[in-house]
């Protein structure tokens, strides 16, 4: 059992008395060393976990080594008692560990709270060990421990790690009997009370008495026994208490006191508390806690607008407290202190983190965005993308702010956040950015055009076309395919009709005549047997090349016309494109024999 | 004989006993590296529940039966079989009461409510006896058992060495699978922990809590960052006592005439949440929720003007709509300390809504709420019984211990939790500690410990003998008969209001 008792520091004496009782009690090197080597593995423990997750192997490893450890000393020693100083740890005077140098470490944080002695005991069992190591993770971890770490030892309530806590009870005055004086007044007390009862005992007890005795016997009955029914209903309250939500009781209570609230300033008095709170919960990046109180202020908030009247202002100032205590949340310094939060701590939960910027109110998302300018891990920056995708929708005018920042990869997550949020609005933010010279923009803004709807994000991939970038234009192609942008079409066919077209890389030629025909389909295929058809006797490969990628781009088609178109194609006397064309043929049949959807590879692929 | 693990487990004489090590399978896998996996045992909970159940009602039942009655057999019958059982996977029993705590070897037991009479009984007769472990090991037989619990029900605990009267006579029946263990000095007592000494502890704890309480108040009154932490070190010492000892705190509270009662009161109903939470099985970090609950409880008070708070006649019915604010008051107050956690939190909840009744009447009025909590049912009943035996608020005339329970009892389900009240009752028994009783045989009593099973038959210290000689003697046990007739040599005849003659328990419970 963990325990706690009462101890006078200077119990420890001076140090010369100390260095006297050294020379006094021997210790055993051996026993002195594997004690070191014991804490030592306890320090590499909690620091493996201190950058590990708890499942990784590593930490693991040295907690069973521990478990071992501990258990094969105390099998031949049955305990291991240390004195905990400020920076040591100590075995019968002698030092098995140090803490480090400007180290916040083991002996400091158990010295901190006040524990001065620590026994491991025999019987000691893995659930011991990791509940102690969880504790001293919690201790290390958080100099906001909002629990101190006796408290943790203590609710673990262990059977073979005991240790000494300082308490000052020494120094409390207490009353003794003596002081109390003895002056009651006997002689009225027997005449009154004690003798009528002898009379009583003398004639023996009257039926009356005799009845009373039977109903202190029922009551006796019904006292000590418990029905089924009551150790249900036992059951049943601490079943219920097992699931005690503590902020949820708490904001029901403080939502009974603002609903009726009579007085503005005792609310806002409150409120303040509420905010003090919030800061207080994001600061140990109790993300989870956070969200839930801002979910339960903007349900007070709309209560308190329902319940208000032109006759009772009352009702409306407080909603209007309340918005202000939600925006606040909201604003640069807390969000700020969320960026920091995630660049310093380990293991935040990233999911908790999320729904408590969701809850937050419009004004903070221009320090939402700030915070993408801040966040190093690629995950966070992530979140922060996903929630102004869900948080932006009507506030383009706020997050097309972002595209303007001088940080190339900023701009490229507020393109995606504008893509994500699919407006068409979003358009127009994008368009003066589609000869930005950084490629990796430009490529991020053919994604997002894909994802939104309406002409002019169609539009706009067709000026890409004209990049000068050729993966870009190749990019655009592959967006306008999946857009099925019709209004590509005569672009894309003056491109194919251009003398120059042959000339491009055979990817980029590719990609172009592929996305003709697979946006144009049968209205392609003109063009396309148009394009095998002709001769030409300058840059024969280069040439054959493109009638080859169009004897594809055909096949892809999948279409009666384009079947017809390749099978009179098929008669050529020249080999190769006779070769492709029987290729293709050969392909469209497989396909329509297997039951395809109708869709091409090329478009299948495309839409994947 | 020889214990698995090749100790001797019944010693020559001199030798110490040992206790079995706990069950740890340990395999070598490669020579150097040693593997420990632990062997868990689900059962040694349940059934060693049921042990502690049976053994206890055995000795009940001894105590009244002789050794040939089919009732005494019968139950001797029950406990052989499931101790039979028990050595089948043990091989040895050790039933030992250490810190408050009832272990079947390596099990710690955790009793709530149906058991927990039944394990106060065997930690009461281990401690009456001196012995902390009970050792049974294989092959015992029936006649054993029967042996064993007949000699230890018919013992006699008082008088000097009650630990080796118990063991000569068991060494003298020739027990050979059945052994007492002495205790061994208390760790946290050092080499002192002698009932007085514990009894000292239990009043500075006490005392220490009172500080505690009256200096966050005072952090409260003058705008003070409160500081929690003491007054969660200060709970969890006063847990940490109720469960080793529950008597010498409880006997505390019976104490009402301190010079500022309202911290008394604050500490009052936290130990008496905190012994009722106990009953109920609640983990000692429920534990320390409801005891910081209950401890702050009426912080809101701090915000009341000091002449109702303070005003001897009735109040008026202005005064009692101030005086119905305390609850919100105490939630603001709390919510000041601008940090929420599960204490905080369960002490706002209290505060709110320890004036509230199990059909939501009561102050202050609800409009959301479906529900109460728990800690607030469990601090309702404590606020109550103490503030009606002190004479505060709420009545200005003290009632008697015993007179407040009956009122209680009169609107349970109405204004309490009828099934917690009724735990309540039990456990502070039909004469509450520090009632004073006169007894049958015209003595004068004042009660200091509880029966949980006989709850009219406490302890009592006869303060006055029926010739009217004023004395302090040893407390006696109102269960112990007459070895002759076999009745009751004292019974309570009635309770008395000691206010009347000037009589101040807090001299016979220091």
């Amino acid at each position: 059992m963990a325990s706690i008792k009462e101890k006078n520091i200077s119990k420890y004496g001076p140090d010369d008395e100390i260095s006297a009782k050294i020379a006094e009690i021997e210790v055993d090197p051996v026993v002195l060393e594997s004690v070191k080597r014991l804490l030592q593995l306890l320090n590499n423990t909690l620091k493996s976990l201190q950058i590990y997750p708890k499942n990784n192997p590593l930490p693991k490893e040295f907690k069973k080594k521990l478990y071992v450890g501990l258990n094969e000393f105390l099998d031949s020693n049955d305990e291991l008692k240390l004195d905990i100083e400020s920076s040591q740890m100590m075995l019968d005077q002698r030092v098995v560990y140090e803490d480090g140098e400007r180290e916040e470490g083991m002996s400091y944080i158990l010295h901190r709270d006040g524990i001065r002695e620590l026994v491991f005991l025999k019987g000691l069992d893995p659930g011991e060990i990791d509940d102690f190591i969880e504790v001293m993770e919690s201790g290390l971890g958080s100099k906001e421990l909002e629990e101190d770490l006796v408290t943790l030892l203590w609710e673990k309530d262990f059977n073979h790690i005991k240790y000494l806590v300082v308490d000052d009870l020494l120094d409390v005055q207490v009353p003794t009997a003596e002081e109390i004086p003895d002056s009651w007044d006997f002689h009225r007390l027997f005449s009154s009370e004690i003798a009528p009862v002898k009379q009583e005992i003398a004639v023996d007890l009257d039926p009356t008495a005799l009845t009373q005795q039977e109903q202190t016997k029922e009551l006796l009955k019904k006292l000590k026994e418990y029905s089924p029914e009551e150790i249900e209903n036992i059951q049943k309250l601490l079943e219920l208490d097992e699931g005690y939500q503590y902020l949820d009781e708490f904001f029901d209570i403080l939502t009974e006191i603002w609903m009726v609230e009579p007085d503005f300033s005792e609310f806002d008095l409150t409120m303040e508390a509420v905010e003090k709170i919030i800061d207080v919960i994001i600061t140990i990046a109790d993300f989870s806690s956070a969200s839930k109180i801002m979910g339960r202020l903007r349900k007070l908030e709309e209560m308190m607008r329902k319940s208000s009247s032109p006759s009772d202002s009352l009702q409306a100032k407080k909603a209007e407290r309340t918005r202000q205590v939600i925006d606040r949340a909201g604003d640069e310094e807390r969000i700020k202190k969320i960026s920091q939060i995630l660049n310093e701590k380990e293991n935040i939960d990233l999911l908790s983190v999320k729904e408590y910027l969701f809850t937050l109110n419009w004004n903070s998302i221009p320090f939402i965005l700030h915070m993408l300018r801040e966040l190093k891990e690629f995950l966070a920056r992530k979140m922060v993308c996903d929630i102004l995708v869900a948080k932006g929708k009507d506030k383009l005018e706020i997050v097309k702010d972002g595209l303007s920042d001088g940080r190339w990869y900023v701009t490229r997550n507020v393109i995606w956040i504008i893509g994500g949020i699919g407006a068409a609005e979003g358009v127009k933010f994008l368009k003066p950015l589609v000869r930005h010279p950084d490629l990796r923009i430009r490529k991020e803004i053919i994604t997002s055009l894909i994802k939104i709807p309406g002409p002019e994000a169609g539009a706009l991939l067709v000026l890409l076309l004209e990049d000068e970038d050729k993966r870009i234009r190749s990019l655009a192609c592959l967006g306008l395919t999946k857009r099925k942008e019709r209004g590509a079409l005569p672009a894309l066919m003056a491109i194919l009709k251009d003398e120059e077209f042959r000339d491009k890389s055979p990817d980029e030629k590719k990609y172009m005549i592929e996305s003709y025909a697979s946006i144009g389909r049968d209205e392609a295929i003109p063009l396309l047997v148009n394009m095998i058809n002709r001769r030409s006797w300058l840059k024969r490969d280069k040439h054959n090349e493109t009638r080859i990628f169009a004897i594809g781009a055909l096949g892809l088609i999948d279409s009666i016309k384009a079947k017809e178109a390749l099978l009179l194609l098929h008669k050529k006397r020249n080999k190769v494109l006779r070769n492709a064309c029987e290729e293709n043929l050969r392909r469209l049949e497989l396909r329509q024999a297997r039951g395809g959807d109708g869709r091409s590879r090329r478009e299948s692929v495309i839409s994947e | 004989m020889a214990a698995p693990d090749g100790k001797a487990l019944f010693p020559n004489e001199g030798d110490h006993l040992t206790l079995p090590s706990p069950t740890v399978t340990k395999e070598r896998s490669t020579p150097g590296e040693r593997k420990i996996t632990p062997k868990p045992k689900p059962y040694l909970q349940e059934q060693g529940k049921s042990l502690i159940n049976q053994l206890s009602i055995s000795i009940r039942i001894a105590q009244i039966y002789d050794r040939e009655n089919s009732v005494f057999l019968k139950q001797m019958e029950n406990l052989f079989n499931l101790v039979s059982s028990l050595l089948e996977k043990e091989q040895v029993l050790n039933i030992n009461s250490k810190q408050g705590y009832l272990f079947v070897n390596e099990a710690r037991l955790k009793f709530s409510l149906d058991g927990y009479v039944a394990s106060k009984f065997i930690m009461e007769t281990f401690r009456k006896f001196g012995f902390e472990s009970l050792l049974i090991d294989t092959p015992v037989s029936q006649q054993e058992i029967d042996e064993f619990i007949f000699i230890l029900a018919q013992a006699n605990a008082e008088g000097e060495d009650p630990f080796e009267r118990l063991q000569n006579k068991l060494l003298s029946s020739n027990l050979q699978h059945i052994r007492i263990e002495k205790f061994a000095s208390d760790w946290e007592m050092g080499d002192d922990s002698s009932p007085e000494n514990q009894k000292k502890q239990a009043k500075r704890r006490f005392f220490k809590t009172i500080s505690v309480a009256q200096e966050m108040v005072e952090s409260v009154k003058t705008g003070r960052s409160i500081n929690t932490t003491k007054s969660k070190r200060a709970i969890q010492f006063l847990i940490d006592q109720l469960i080793k000892n529950e008597t010498n705190l409880m006997s505390l509270t019976a104490i009402k005439n301190f010079d500022e009662y309202t911290f008394a009161h604050s500490v009052n109903v936290c130990i008496l949440s905190v012994s009722l939470g106990a009953r109920l099985g609640l983990s000692k970090g429920k534990l320390s929720e409801l005891g910081f609950a209950a401890l702050f409880h009426d912080i809101g008070k701090v915000r009341l003007p000091l002449n109702i708070l303070n005003k001897p006649g009735e109040l008026n019915e202005e005064e009692w709509m101030e005086v119905r604010k305390h609850p919100v008051f105490g939630v603001k107050t709390l919510l000041s300390k601008r940090s929420i956690d599960r204490f905080s939190t369960r002490a706002m909840v209290v505060s709110f809504e320890h004036h509230l009744k199990p059909d939501l009447s009561g102050y202050p009025p609800l409009s959301f709420k479906k529900g109460i909590n728990m800690c607030s049912r469990i601090v309702t009943i404590a606020d109550v019984y103490d503030s009606m035996t002190s004479g505060r608020v709420y009545t200005k005339t003290p009632m008697i211990p015993d007179e407040a329970l009956r009122k209680m009892l009169q609107e349970e389900g109405k204004a309490y939790d009828p099934v917690l009240l009724k735990v309540f009752i039990n456990m502070l028994g039909i004469y509450p500690v520090g009632s004073v009783v006169i007894l049958d045989t015209g003595e004068v009593g004042v009660v200091m410990k509880a029966n949980p099973v006989e709850l009219s038959r406490p302890e009592v210290a006869i303060i006055a003998d029926s010739t009217g000689k004023k004395e302090k003697i040893d407390t006696v046990d109102l269960t112990k008969t007459d070895e002759a007739t076999g009745k009751y040599t004292r019974a309570i005849l009635k309770t008395i209001d000691p206010r009347q003659y000037d009589l101040d328990i807090a001299r016979y419970i220091y």
